[in-house]
């Protein structure tokens, strides 16, 4: 707009300039013929005269047009500059308006919301008399009540049933619409956890008198992650609707694979039933909340479920389509795409996914793994030990490299998380350390964390024998999936119960082969006793002498639960053991000591006793040998 | 130089002995009690002990308490003449609260087993019981 005004005034500024030399040549020409006239009188001068004064007049037109213009462009600008504050004022409405709108639909969006979390609230504080009601009737009705009466307490627990459902409804939806419930992805067993959904809603179809027909197609894989909780809400309230209209015929509850690839797969879900079936008009509306396709039917819920489906489908960024005519019947169907697994899931995963589903599960109580933290940072344990336990392991914190290494001898984990940047020795120097122990504590995965994550620090933590790093902050797909990757049995070569005692077991990446041990360094102790062979030899022989009494006591004590017996005996025979230079034993005893200390279970105790009385019969056997000058490279002995 | 050796482990206090009768006359007793009598008869004999060498894993007394109660004698019974005994712990269990506890309750020197003749010659130049010479080596 301040343009336009700006090239008007350009024109106007022309236009004048033109006309004043129009009036100055003008003037020019009449005040030159008026002095000719004036000293001659000639009769051409008449003519000329006429002329200047056309000129003249002609001007004045010019000017007269001018000035109209100028006016007009004024009348104009004027007629702008009245109308710019009222279009501004428009503008800040339109604006003040939009501000408004906004905050309305915000006001609109956050009532939504209230009126949800009120439902959910309400929903659940209207649930627990009910519940009351429920549970009291029951009783009442069970007492000797005459027949009226029975039929009353019949009545009431009848519709206080229904209302309970109504509520119960309302909560889930309100829980979902409200996201509360995040999508939980585990790996289960697709095919348990289709029939166990179909099982556990056949009954109703029984009772109905319907035949309750299930299909799984073949080509169905069988391991998938997915959400189960979710997909047994979906399936169940689709299918107790078919039941719901459905007086006789069939219902039938069928899966297929319509698209696999690789490690994906696309299945169908149906549903589809010989119900009443509904007209066209009416397809979508079976989805409103509390709509009652046939109000007769209420009694069996609040006409939710069909919502609620709806709801989670979409949660699963799919959607449930149909088709249905009156008389003939309804089929329902959705698609669900799903990551396929070759892992066998254990079942108590899957129980760990469905009660993290119920926000009860902080803590399980068969836990898919036990991971060991070791960071200095509250803020990181407390994150890494949320999302861990939420997934189902369960978690031990350290804060030091120290501990890490001290939590290793003492207690079993499938894998550790270790912090670079820790104090009393850090990431690095625990690994090593960690490394140095017996085999499977040695061989522990080990994922480093570091805020630095260069392809060098991760080249140093693979060389100091970890398996794998990743980087903080600490996300919580990451992490899973290198938890997950790590603690997935077989595949990676975790060594759980694959090390056996023949060593045959995987060393992790940049662990150096151990050198193989002999049960006893007879060189190394000859050594250590100042070269005097004889006491040596004295010393084994009474060391040995008194392994099958120790042994004897550890057991005795085991049985009697006397763990500082245990603790007690076991160092007693490490120092010997290790003035003996037999490491082997020595390191068995130990752990040993460590578990006895740390009072674990029987279990454990009793694999720790078992190992050490290994070791102390290989000692054993070894000793002739020794004897005899025999003992591998113990030349010494027989050049004695 | 005269030397008890306190510890109940048979293949400990054998290679102490070993390792020990080096360098002067060496004793040796299993648990804290008989250490205790051993060293205080030492005195009254006006020989005592110049080391001793003290398990911290002791049946009934531990070696901790055993450095105490020889300290304790000491500081009650002393006379200008007499050094106060040199105290070696010796335990598997290299943690530092063990460590600290025994340098506070009076031990001079701290040995984790295995006990070799390297850790024990340096643990005697560093108590100041043996000179080491650097000509030798």
């Amino acid at each position: 707009m301040d343009k336009r005004v700006e090239l008007d005034w350009e024109q106007h500024r022309r236009r004048a300039r033109f006309a004043h030399w129009a009036i100055l040549a003008g003037l020019v020409g009449l005040v030159v013929l008026l002095t000719m006239t004036l000293l001659d009188g000639d009769i051409p001068s008449t003519a000329a005269i006429s002329l200047v004064i056309g000129g003249a007049l002609y001007t004045l037109t010019l000017i007269h047009k001018q000035n109209r213009l100028t006016g007009q462009l004024n009348d104009e600008l004027s007629a702008l500059g009245s109308e710019t504050p009222q279009l501004r004022q428009t503008l800040a409405m339109s604006k003040k308006e939009t501000g408004e709108l906004k905050e309305a639909l915000d006001n609109a969006k956050e009532a939504a919301k209230a009126q949800k979390r009120m439902i959910g609230y309400v929903s659940h504080e209207i649930r627990s008399p009910i519940n009351a009601i429920v549970g009291y009737t029951e009783i009442l009705a069970k007492t000797n009540l005459d027949e009226e009466a029975s039929e009353h307490a019949e009545m009431i627990l009848h519709e206080s049933k229904i209302l309970l459902t109504l509520v119960d409804d309302l909560l889930e939806q309100a829980k979902y619409e409200s996201g509360h419930a995040a999508v939980v992805y585990a790996p289960m067993d697709f095919h348990a956890v289709f029939n166990n959904i179909t099982r556990s809603v056949a009954l109703k179809a029984k009772e109905k008198g319907l035949d309750f027909e299930t299909a799984i197609a073949e080509g169905t894989p069988r391991y998938v992650v997915g959400d189960a909780l979710r997909l047994r809400q979906i399936l169940t309230n689709i299918i107790q609707n078919a039941i719901k209209f459905t007086d006789q015929g069939a219902v039938k509850v069928a899966v297929e694979p319509l698209e696999q690839r690789e490690r994906q797969v696309t299945l169908r879900f149906s549903v589809e039933d010989t119900g009443v079936g509904m007209e066209k008009s009416q397809w979508e509306k079976i989805f409103d909340r509390f709509y009652q396709a046939d109000a007769e039917r209420r009694s069996l819920g609040a006409g939710l479920g069909m919502s609620i489906a709806k709801t989670l489908v979409e949660q699963l960024e799919s959607e449930i389509h149909l088709t249905s005519e009156v008389g003939q019947g309804s089929k329902f169907w959705f698609d669900i795409s799903l990551k396929i697994t070759n892992r066998k899931p254990n079942l108590n995963q899957s129980y760990a996914a469905l009660r993290a589903h119920a926000d009860t599960a902080r803590k399980t109580d068969t836990p898919i793994g036990r991971v060991l933290v070791a960071d200095d940072s509250p803020d990181s344990q407390i994150i890494t030990r949320h999302h861990l336990e939420n997934a189902g392991y369960s978690v031990k914190t350290v804060a030091d490299g120290q501990s890490a290494v001290a939590a290793c001898q003492v207690e079993r984990f499938n894998l550790v998380l270790m912090d670079m940047e820790m104090p009393k020795a850090n990431g690095i120097e625990a690994t090593r350390q960690i490394r140095a122990l017996k085999p499977p504590q040695g061989s522990i995965p080990i994922i480093a964390m570091s805020a630095y994550a260069s392809d060098d620090v991760k080249k140093a933590c693979l060389d100091a024998g970890m398996n794998d790093a990743m980087s903080k902050p600490i996300r919580h797909r990451s992490l899973l999936r290198l938890v997950r990757l790590w603690t997935a049995p077989g595949d990676k070569g975790l060594p759980r119960k694959k090390t056996d005692a023949k060593g045959k077991g995987t060393l992790p990446p940049g662990a150096t082969r151990p050198e193989i041990l002999l049960p006893l360094d007879y060189k190394q102790a000859v050594g250590e006793f100042g070269g005097n062979r004889e006491l040596v030899n004295t010393v084994i022989h009474e060391f040995v002498g008194r392994l099958e009494g120790q042994l004897a006591s550890l057991k005795t004590a085991y049985r009697a639960d006397d763990l500082e017996t245990i603790w007690r005996e076991a160092h007693k025979i490490r120092g010997g053991a290790i003035n003996l230079v037999a490491y082997p034993l020595a390191t068995a005893l130990k752990h040993l000591e460590m578990i006895a200390k740390n009072g674990s279970e029987k279990e454990k105790l009793a694999d720790a006793i078992g190992e050490a009385e290994k070791e102390m019969n290989k000692l054993i056997s070894y000793y002739p040998l020794i004897q005899k000058g025999k003992g591998g490279a113990h030349e010494d002995l027989s050049s004695r | 130089m005269k030397i008890l050796v306190v510890d109940d482990d048979y293949v400990s206090q054998t290679k102490l002995k070993a390792l020990l009768s080096a360098f002067g006359d060496c004793d040796a007793v299993s648990d804290g009690e008989a250490a205790l009598v051993e060293f205080e008869m030492a005195h009254n004999e006006a020989e005592p002990y110049d080391l001793v060498t003290v398990d911290i894993n002791l049946p009934e007394m531990q070696g901790q308490e055993v450095v105490q109660r020889i300290r304790q004698w000491e500081d009650k019974n002393r006379t200008p003449s007499v050094k106060r005994t040199k105290v070696i712990m010796i335990t598997m269990m290299d943690d530092k609260k063990n460590i600290f506890s025994s340098f506070e309750k009076g031990c001079e020197w701290y040995l984790v087993k295995p006990i070799t003749p390297d850790n024990l010659a340096t643990a005697l130049v560093n108590i100041g019981l043996l000179e080491y010479d650097v000509s030798q080596s």
